[in-house]
Formats: C-alpha cells, sequence, structure tokens
C-alpha cells in the first residue's frame, strides 16, 4: 500500500502524489552501497512523487545523494530499499532487460556532456533507441526527421557531432530523448558543458516541450538553472531536505 | 513476433559491427592476418591431402583392384623370416593353376630383374626387367603406344625382344623411333618391337612407364636362375564376384600344393585392396598432423581476435553505457559485439580462401606440371569448410569479449572515460 504525501506544490499542482496518480513515485527509497567491508548510505529513505508535466528540479550538492536518485529514477540502477513505482508498476524488482525496456520506451535522457556516438552522424543517433524498439527502418528514418525538425536540426541530420556545436549536440541529444515519446525526460545538468548564452537557448526549449506537454527532471548543481522549473526538491545527505514550488521562475 | 524480433536484432547488430570495423581499418587488417594465415594453410593443407588420396586411389584403380597376386609373400606380413622358408612359386605351380581355375578371365607368370639399360651414350641404371607371360597383357591391362605386344612365338622360342615404358623411351630415345632397335639390358641385347602407353599415377611411375617387358623364358635365359619365385596374377572374370576368384586360387593353390586342412596357407595371395589401406591409413596420419598443426595456427589467429575484442570493448566502455541507457539490452550488445568478431573472421577467411584458390592454381600449374600424378584439389566442400570454420572462430573468440560487454553496469559504463 502506497502512503500519500503532501509537499509544498500541492497547491499549486492540485492532487497529492501517489503511486497511482504520479508518472514517478519513489517511497523511502534507499541505496546502500559496500565498500569494501564498510557500507555507505547514499539514499536514507527519499519519497518523491512527480505528477504528468510537472517540471521538476533536483538539487543538491555533490556528495549529496543526488545522482544516486537521478540513476534510480532513470532506471540505469536500482534501490537497495523502497518502492519505486513508475506510471504504477513497481520497478524496483525488476531486472536488466526490463529496466532497459523502460528505458528505452519510458525515459529521455539528456547528459551533461551530452553522450552522443561519435562515429554516428546526427539522424543515427537520433534514430538509435527506435532500432532498440525494434522500429521498422522507414518509420524509424521519418520519425528520427520529425524529432530533429522539432529541435530545429532538421538540416543537420548527416552532420557527425564534431561537426555541431556544443548547443546542437545538445540539441541532437534532446531530439534522441525525444524520439520514443517518453513518458519523463530526465536531464543531468544538461547546461553543464555549454557556455550561458548556449544554456539560455537549451533552457528555453525545455520550456517550449513543456508547455508541448513533456514531464521533465532536471538535476543540477545551479540555483539559476533550477528556477527555471516549477518545482525544486532538494536533497542533502540522503535525505530530501526541502520540496517546495518555484516562487520566481527564471523565464526565458 | 519473436522469431522476427530476433533477426531484426542481429540485423542491426550486424550493421553496428559492420560501421565499428570501417571506423577502424587497419587494426581490423592486422586482426585479420592471423586467420587468414590459419585459413590458407588449412585450405591449402586439405586440398593436398584430397589430392594425395586421390592419387593413391587413382592410381590402384588403373591397376586393378579385381587382380589377385599370388606370391612367395605376403605383401602386408611382418614376419619374413617364416615365409622366406616357403617354397618359391614355381613354373609348375603356374601351370596347374591355369589349368584348374574356372573363375579368372585370365592368369599370368612374371619375373623382376633389375637391370642397367643402355642405348647409344644414354643409360639407365636400376631399372625393373619383367618377364611375363602372353596373360600378362590382360592381367595388368597393358595398352601399346608405339608397336605391339609379344607374339605367341616370341613367348615361345624366347626370343631376344622387349617392350619398353613409356618414360624409358623417353629417356633413352628422347622419344625417338624406337622400333627395330637394339638396347642392351645388363649386357644382354634386346630388341624393342613397342612401346607401352603411359599409365601415370603413382603405379606407372614406379611400374610398367619405368619398366621393360620381355618373355619370361627370355629372362631367366639372359639372367639365369630357372627356379626363382615367380609372381601369378590372377585377375577376376567378374568384378563384382572377385572375392569367389580369390577364395578359389586360395583353394587351388592349396590343392596344387597338396596342403592338410590344418596346413597353413605356403603361399601368399596380395590385392592393390591393401595398397589402398597403407594409403588411407597414411593419409589419415598426414591429416591428423597437417590439421593438428593448422589448427594451431587458427588457434592463435582466434586468441588474436579475443584479444583485439578485449580491447575493444574496453575502449568502448562509454558508447555500450550509451547504448544500454537508451535502451539496447543485454542480447543486443552482445550480438553487436559478436558480429564484429565473426566479421572479422568471416572477412579474414574469405581473403584466406581467395589466396589459397590462387596459390593452388599457381601450384597446380608451375609446380606440378599437367602430367604430374598430383594435383591440388581446391572442392566447393572446402570453401565451405573455410567460411565455416572462420566463422566458428570469430563466434568462439567474441563470445567472452561480447558477454563481458553485454554484463556491463550502465551508470559505471556512463562514467568511464
Amino acid at each position: 500500500m502506497a502512503t500519500t504525501y503532501t509537499n509544498g506544490s500541492g497547491t499549486l499542482q492540485g492532487d497529492a502524489h501517489t503511486a497511482e496518480n504520479s508518472v514517478i513515485f519513489l517511497e523511502n527509497i534507499q541505496k546502500v552501497y559496500k565498500m569494501g567491508t564498510e557500507l555507505v548510505y547514499a539514499l536514507r529513505g527519499v519519497t518523491i512523487g512527480v505528477h504528468q508535466n510537472e517540471y521538476v528540479a533536483i538539487m543538491g550538492p555533490s556528495g549529496s545523494g543526488k545522482s544516486t536518485l537521478m540513476n534510480i529514477i532513470g532506471c540505469l540502477d536500482t534501490p537497495t530499499g523502497g518502492a519505486y513505482y513508475f506510471n504504477g508498476l513497481n520497478v524496483a524488482g525488476l531486472d536488466d532487460d526490463d529496466l532497459a525496456e523502460i528505458r528505452n520506451r519510458q525515459i529521455g535522457f539528456v547528459f551533461q556532456t551530452f553522450n552522443l556516438l561519435a562515429r554516428s552522424d546526427s539522424l543515427h543517433n537520433v534514430e538509435l533507441p527506435l532500432i532498440y524498439a525494434g522500429v521498422g527502418k522507414g518509420e524509424r528514418i521519418r520519425r528520427a526527421m520529425e524529432s530533429l525538425d522539432h529541435v530545429q536540426l532538421g538540416d543537420r541530420a548527416g552532420h557527425k557531432p564534431n561537426e555541431l556545436s556544443g548547443g546542437q549536440r545538445q540539441r541532437v541529444a534532446i531530439a534522441r530523448a525525444l524520439v520514443t515519446r517518453p513518458s519523463i525526460l530526465l536531464a543531468d545538468e544538461p547546461t553543464g558543458n555549454l557556455d550561458s548564452k548556449t544554456g539560455e537557448e537549451i533552457m528555453r526549449l525545455f520550456k517550449e516541450l513543456h508547455e508541448q506537454g513533456n514531464t521533465i527532471i532536471l538535476v543540477t548543481h545551479e540555483e539559476e538553472i533550477a528556477r527555471h522549473a516549477a518545482r525544486i526538491v532538494r536533497v542533502k545527505d540522503g535525505l530530501v531536505e526541502s520540496d517546495e514550488p518555484v516562487l520566481e521562475r527564471t523565464l526565458v | 513476433m519473436k522469431k522476427s524480433r530476433f533477426i531484426r536484432d542481429t540485423f542491426e547488430g550486424i550493421n553496428m559491427a559492420r560501421s565499428a570495423l570501417l571506423a577502424n581499418p587497419l587494426r581490423a587488417a592486422l586482426t585479420m592476418l592471423g586467420i587468414i594465415i590459419g585459413i590458407v594453410t588449412v585450405t591449402l593443407m586439405s586440398s593436398l591431402l584430397t589430392g594425395l588420396n586421390e592419387m593413391f586411389h587413382y592410381t590402384t584403380s588403373s591397376m586393378g583392384t579385381d587382380v589377385y597376386y599370388i606370391d612367395k609373400f605376403n605383401w602386408m606380413s611382418k614376419d619374413w623370416m617364416m615365409q622366406k622358408n616357403r617354397p618359391n612359386i614355381s613354373a609348375q605351380d603356374a601351370y596347374w593353376l591355369r589349368q584348374r581355375m574356372t573363375t579368372a578371365k585370365a592368369i599370368s607368370a612374371s619375373a623382376m630383374q633389375d637391370v642397367n639399360l643402355r642405348y647409344d651414350d644414354n643409360e639407365l641404371d636400376d631399372i625393373s626387367a619383367a618377364g611375363v607371360d602372353a596373360g600378362y597383357e590382360i592381367t595388368n591391362s597393358v595398352e601399346m603406344d608405339q608397336g605391339r605386344f609379344l607374339s605367341t612365338e616370341e613367348f615361345a622360342s624366347a626370343r631376344p625382344v622387349c617392350i619398353i615404358g613409356y618414360d624409358i623411351w623417353d629417356k633413352i630415345f628422347h622419344k625417338a623411333n624406337p622400333i627395330g632397335k637394339e638396347i642392351r639390358a645388363s649386357g644382354y641385347s634386346l630388341e624393342v618391337i613397342g612401346v607401352a602407353k603411359k599409365v601415370g599415377g603413382l603405379f606407372g611411375d614406379f611400374g610398367i612407364d619405368d619398366h621393360i617387358l620381355m618373355p619370361l623364358q627370355t629372362l631367366i635365359n639372359a639372367y639365369g636362375q630357372p627356379d626363382r619365385s615367380l609372381t601369378l596374377q590372377v585377375k577376376a572374370a567378374s568384378l563384382l564376384d572377385k572375392e569367389n576368384t580369390k577364395d578359389e586360387a586360395e583353394y587351388q593353390m592349396r590343392i596344387i600344393r597338396r596342403l592338410k586342412p590344418t596346413e597353413s596357407d605356403n603361399f601368399g595371395i596380395n590385392s592393390n585392396d591393401q595398397f589402398n589401406q597403407i594409403f588411407d591409413g597414411l593419409t589419415k596420419t598426414l591429416s591428423i598432423i597437417g590439421l593438428t598443426i593448422t589448427g594451431l595456427a587458427l588457434l592463435v589467429g582466434g586468441i588474436g581476435i579475443m584479444n583485439i575484442m578485449f580491447v575493444s570493448v574496453k575502449e568502448r566502455t562509454k558508447e555500450i553505457g550509451i547504448r544500454k541507457a537508451i535502451g539496447a539490452r543485454r542480447r543486443m550488445v552482445l550480438i553487436q559485439f559478436l558480429s564484429e568478431a565473426s566479421m572479422i573472421c568471416l572477412l579474414a577467411g574469405s581473403i584466406g580462401l581467395i589466396i589459397s584458390y590462387a596459390a593452388s592454381l599457381y601450384i597446380n600449374t608451375k609446380v606440378f606440371t599437367a602430367d604430374s600424378s598430383i594435383h591440388l584439389h581446391f572442392t566447393i566442400s572446402l570453401i565451405l569448410l573455410g567460411l565455416g570454420l572462420s566463422t566458428l572462430i570469430g563466434v568462439m573468440s567474441g563470445i567472452l569479449p561480447a558477454w563481458r560487454a553485454s554484463k556491463l553496469d550502465p551508470v559505471d559504463a556512463l562514467r568511464y572515460e
């Protein structure tokens, strides 16, 4: 039985989060690593819920457990305790291949270092998730082009990452994240490797995507970037320190 | 549904592997070298073995497997000392056997003598001269290239005439007309009346191509030892019933030799099948040795591939992390790296096959000439063997690195720089 909790966003977002009404719902998530003989508690019981079409920033200094939390939300890692409901399905106990399937279809990753395949052109990078989803070639190229057009890079389909600027690379990565029409976009310091002007462009793109109905989770350590979101979850020492709406959002 | 998904995964995996190989062609080429060498040696070795085998069998079949040789000795036996005390095969034995046999097409008696041949200034040492009778033409399937076979009259009066083998004609007459010429065989003068057709093969080389034939009595008159042991050749009336002929020959010889049922044969009955057995044993031994050596070459090649694949997995840890993050299941990663290894090997195998095909053409025309008795046999099954073997090596050497790649933890792999 999933518990219900309310947070500061309650008044803005309406309903309180439950496993049933949230896209993602983490309940008392714990992660313990074994380093030699020592146990390291990365997460000590984190409870967070995110509704459809929310724009949430997760903030925290390094060592706060922020990265571990992101890996668990992204189904790249599994928790050692607690329950994690993704669209109502508890994914805490799933095996590698099931998690791969969820990452493939439900989660769009945007990384700080872009993480594009260096040898492949933009089109191939964007169609890659569709290859793993088993989509046929014609359909794949059509959707990948659509996705590239969405980030205004339709004319760069044949360019390889080293022929693109940092901002363009990140937009290819966003096109790749969007191509499977995932339930959430999970962005890890998406502006960390970009100059502030380009970073602003990317944040504007996120805002547009949010307005188009996408659910976005932004992981960052920069207050300024986090304030683009509607809600900030602060993590410290493996616990949620605060979870409240952003009253004065940065508008781009 | 599930099957088509697997085929598509495999197809995509092969595509990814292809672009990975194209990205690093020099390394791929160097890696292939071991497999190329391995496949070249393995295919050349087995085409040589097939060639040897074919030569042996062609040879023995040209000699006829329906001919039995009644001799003082059993060819394959080891107790030479015991058999030495057997009575010689005599002209009497030959006479009575000819009288009694009912299932023989022909029976001949012959004896051998080493001679040196001279004609003009040309001399050949250690040539086998065979003293034969009329039946020899049939039992040994002698065909004439020039002139004629020995006549009844020449047999009866032991005339000093001879037929020479094709290679002998080549060597001492240099293919000039030999008919009517006198040659000297260890000092004994013989008139050449014919040249036997070339048989070729191993038996040609060590047989009639390098022999001279004369009437048996002429041989005895010239070189003495009238009681020398003869070889009787019995050609079966029917190839299918040749075993009957063999049994009958043994039975009749026992009667001629007046052997009691408790006594064992005091003569040997031999056939060319025995050679086949020896050859088969020989080729088997050669195969084992040859294939072990070439197998080792392939093993070394395979280890090279495995090594390079481990390096490749290590280098592309980040790439594997990205692929896994965006949804590659373990199987896809496995297939990708497995196809990469298999493609390297298959490509190397194809190159190896092309090289060894070219080499076998060269060897067959330049090293072995058209009329030599041995040829390399480059067959379809050899091509299939080469391709199959190289794919197998690819899969075998790729499985461990691919497995390691598929098991990488996505978080660790993404963090890898």
